[in-house]
């Protein structure tokens, strides 16, 4: 490839040239990089290969989905993986109360200062503060709709100082909003 | 890195149109379907699965003489991963009485039903939980859930898409259990687009002859497998394995499935996992690339199921016809390859050519949408150009906004909406553009209506089975069979696992015979699968290549 094909980018601390019309993720791939995780649908929807970058005239580091975000020269970045935020484990059918349960499994929701850090982390524009304080608050079908396209990057929960776990509240919160409505039909086993 | 100059200048073609156009959907008119004939004729001359070329027929195995993509032949006659005189099956690593292997949204079902049923079930998985292909179906699901619709209708529209080469039995399994499954899904959380009386909202997909397809906005995937991986991750009886693929099934003394070899990816262990049933929930190939052309789809996606089951004997069917998905993006490059949802065509969007005209019905069904864009870049000579050399239609994605309202693209195509906003280009003021991508294997395993196989024990649900879809499948008809055969098989799996005794020998005496046969044919070119994970490494650093740790 022609050398004004390419331009530089820094992964990890190395430099390597690349396509200029790739991508984070598919300038890894074109490098020879190899890896299981990390990796996912390589088409924005998986949220696995949650990344941090810096642009050479910028002195922030930002998030992104690294198959989404379009190589430049001097970009620098690494990649999250998964970043440590755990699961509750609950079982929708015997929560009696959607809204006591929210605080017994995620004890941290009410520790939110509000620094917004987590909307400018989220790579899907999701207000995510907001939807924090609207679960607080037991609007469910708030939540729901505030994190229609989330991708569970877990980019949020990594800016977050108070230690919560917006992608589970989210997922916790769209879940239990549906269970609290009536099913159109009755219920069967599948036939035949 | 908004559209350049050459291309905004095309665009005001397709705004010259866009007038009449709209004037025209909103009296009800569009542009003629194309007849049988006239399908036949498209699809013979241009659908990449009519070139001879591109294909070649097997030499061993039970498919022996079928011809398929050259791709995947290559891999179904390769050679196994493991050393069959090392391999110690003596000692068991896993217990388990249903072993599923592949979690994305078929197994994942079955993994929920196989638990419910009273079943110990441990499910690997190659990539994380849920990384597959689930998670990039963006349009929807079908089922016979609105008034004026019954599984009747569903049943046709599924046949006539797959030009009535399904297999009757499971298409019939398929539309029974829709409107069960939609339920199913709804039960366990997950946020179907309503009406504010809570009626379900349905679109036409094309192909559909009654308004069938359910969606949560453009995500209907994601939130599929959002729902179906937080509820199995809080069942305590299943047990996951990630990043741990398997490399092939095992048998036992009576010739049934018991079992398979896994590999931990991370620490390049070989697990041996016993088990009374096994699930085969492996996805498709789209990784393969055939013909070269880009894919939709997830890393993993790379026919791992289809190796394994082949060489223990099971025989597969229309795999010589994959899905090519109409519309791919081609525009920005960093987008190409990527999915276009049959929605936006579905919410009224036309596809025109680099006149801005009209040049098909936007709802053929897929091959034959795929063929008409084909024959439009090629001998028609009225693609549009892209600066990396792409060559591709416009999808009129502005007029949507015309239709229903400003906003729509917004708040319907959201995601879609976000990945071009990336790049500078506002898709409900401009166009895309789009060219046919290498989207679903129709075709797969062989199964009975619940899942089975020739093989007594080893099931297959999913994209790796085929037969109900035929030789094409309709928009929205795999999250519903993804659903419908994961949770058939999953209870089919439980309830066999329940009759049969456990296995007391485990075997590869069945590849040792594959690769017997291997040799016979006199393939001996070091290819091994399954592939795994695909290898993007430019040639030149491929050349270059060693092993450096013992495999």
């Amino acid at each position: 490839m022609a050398f004004q094909d390419q331009v530089s980018i820094q992964f990890m601390g190395k430099t390597y040239r690349v396509s200029k019309d790739s991508t984070l993720m598919g300038a890894l791939l074109e490098t020879g990089w190899e890896s299981a995780r990390e990796l996912g649908c390589l088409g924005g929807c998986c949220g696995t290969c949650a990344a941090l970058y810096r642009l050479p005239d910028e002195t922030h580091v930002r998030t992104g989905l690294a198959c989404r975000i379009p190589v430049r020269e001097g970009i620098s970045f690494s990649l999250v993986g998964c970043y440590p935020c755990p699961e509750p484990v609950y079982d929708l059918t015997t929560i009696d109360d959607p809204k006591q349960a929210l605080f017994d499994l995620f004890p941290e929701i009410t520790g939110c200062h509000k620094c917004g850090l987590c909307v400018t982390a989220c790579p899907q524009d999701i207000d995510v503060m907001r939807g924090m304080w609207c679960a607080v608050f037991g609007d469910y079908v708030s939540v729901a709709d505030h994190f229609k396209h989330c991708v569970q990057c877990g980019l949020c929960a990594r800016a977050c100082r108070a230690g919560l776990r917006p992608i589970w509240v989210a997922a916790y919160a769209r879940r239990v909003l549906e269970r609290g409505q009536e099913p159109l039909v009755g219920g069967q086993e599948p036939s035949g | 890195m908004s559209y350049p100059p050459e291309l905004k200048s095309l665009i005001r073609f397709v705004e010259k149109t866009r007038p009449q156009r709209v004037e025209r959907a909103r009296r009800g008119e569009s542009y003629p379907a194309l007849t049988l004939a006239e399908r036949q004729d498209r699809l013979t001359r241009f659908h990449p699965d009519y070139r001879a070329e591109a294909k070649r027929a097997l030499s061993v195995g039970s498919n022996k003489g079928d011809r398929l993509p050259i791709e995947l032949a290559d891999l179904l006659e390769s050679h196994s991963r493991l050393d069959l005189d090392e391999v110690r099956l003596d000692r068991v690593d896993v217990d388990t009485d249903v072993l599923i292997i592949g979690a994305g949204g078929a197994g994942t079902a079955a993994a929920l039903e196989a638990v419910q049923a009273g079943a110990s079930v441990t499910v690997a998985t190659k990539l994380r939980h849920g990384d597959a292909n689930t998670v990039m179906a963006e349009g929807g699901i079908q089922g016979a859930t609105a008034e004026a619709d019954s599984p009747c209708y569903h049943y046709i529209d599924a046949m006539g898409g797959g030009h009535f080469s399904n297999a009757p039995d499971l298409v019939e399994a398929l539309v029974k259990d829709a409107p069960v499954a939609i339920e199913w899904l709804e039960r366990l959380g997950v946020l179907f687009d309503k009406y504010p009386d809570g009626r379900m909202k349905v679109r036409h997909g094309g192909g559909t002859s009654r308004k069938r397809l359910h969606s949560c906005g453009d995500m209907t995937g994601a939130e599929i497998m959002r729902v179906l991986r937080d509820e199995a991750r809080n069942r305590p009886g299943i047990r996951m394995l990630e990043f741990t693929p398997a490399l092939e099934l095992l048998l036992d003394e009576r010739g049934q499935c018991a079992g398979a070899v896994l590999l931990n990816l991370e620490t390049r262990e070989l697990y041996i996992v016993r088990a009374k049933a096994v699930i085969l929930s492996t996805g498709g190939l789209g990784r393969l690339h055939i013909q070269g052309f880009p894919c939709t789809n997830h890393y993993g996606a790379t026919a791992d199921g289809l190796v394994m089951a082949y060489r223990a004997g099971i025989k597969t069917c229309f795999l010589d016809s994959t899905q090519f998905h109409p519309t791919g993006a081609i525009y920005p490059e960093q987008n190409a390859g990527l999915l276009i949802t049959e929605k936006v065509r579905g919410l009224g969007a036309h596809l025109l050519n680099r006149s801005g005209e009209e040049f098909l019905f936007a709802l053929e069904p897929r091959d034959v949408a795929s063929a008409c864009i084909i024959r439009e870049c090629s001998e028609q000579g009225l693609g549009v150009a892209t600066p990396a050399g792409r060559s591709g239609v416009w999808l009129d994605s502005p007029m949507i906004e015309l239709l229903h309202g400003e906003g729509t693209v917004r708040r319907e195509l959201g995601a879609k909406y976000l990945q071009f906003q990336r790049f500078g280009i506002d898709i409900s003021r401009e166009p895309m553009l789009v060219y046919p991508t290498l989207h679903y294997q129709n075709g797969g395993l062989v199964i009975g209506v619940n899942g089975e196989t020739s093989i007594p024990g080893l099931l297959a649900a999913g994209e790796v089975s085929g037969g109900v879809h035929g030789k094409n499948r309709l928009m929205g008809n795999s999250l519903l069979d993804i659903v419908v055969f994961g949770r058939r098989a999953g209870l089919a799996a439980a309830a066999y696992a329940r009759e049969a005794g456990a296995p007391k020998a485990l075997s590869l005496d069945h590849v040792r015979s594959f690769e017997r046969e291997l040799t016979e044919a006199g393939i001996s070119d070091g290819k091994v699968g399954p592939m795994l994970l695909p290898n993007y490494a430019p040639e030149h650093i491929r050349a270059r290549r060693v092993a450096m740790h013992v495999p």
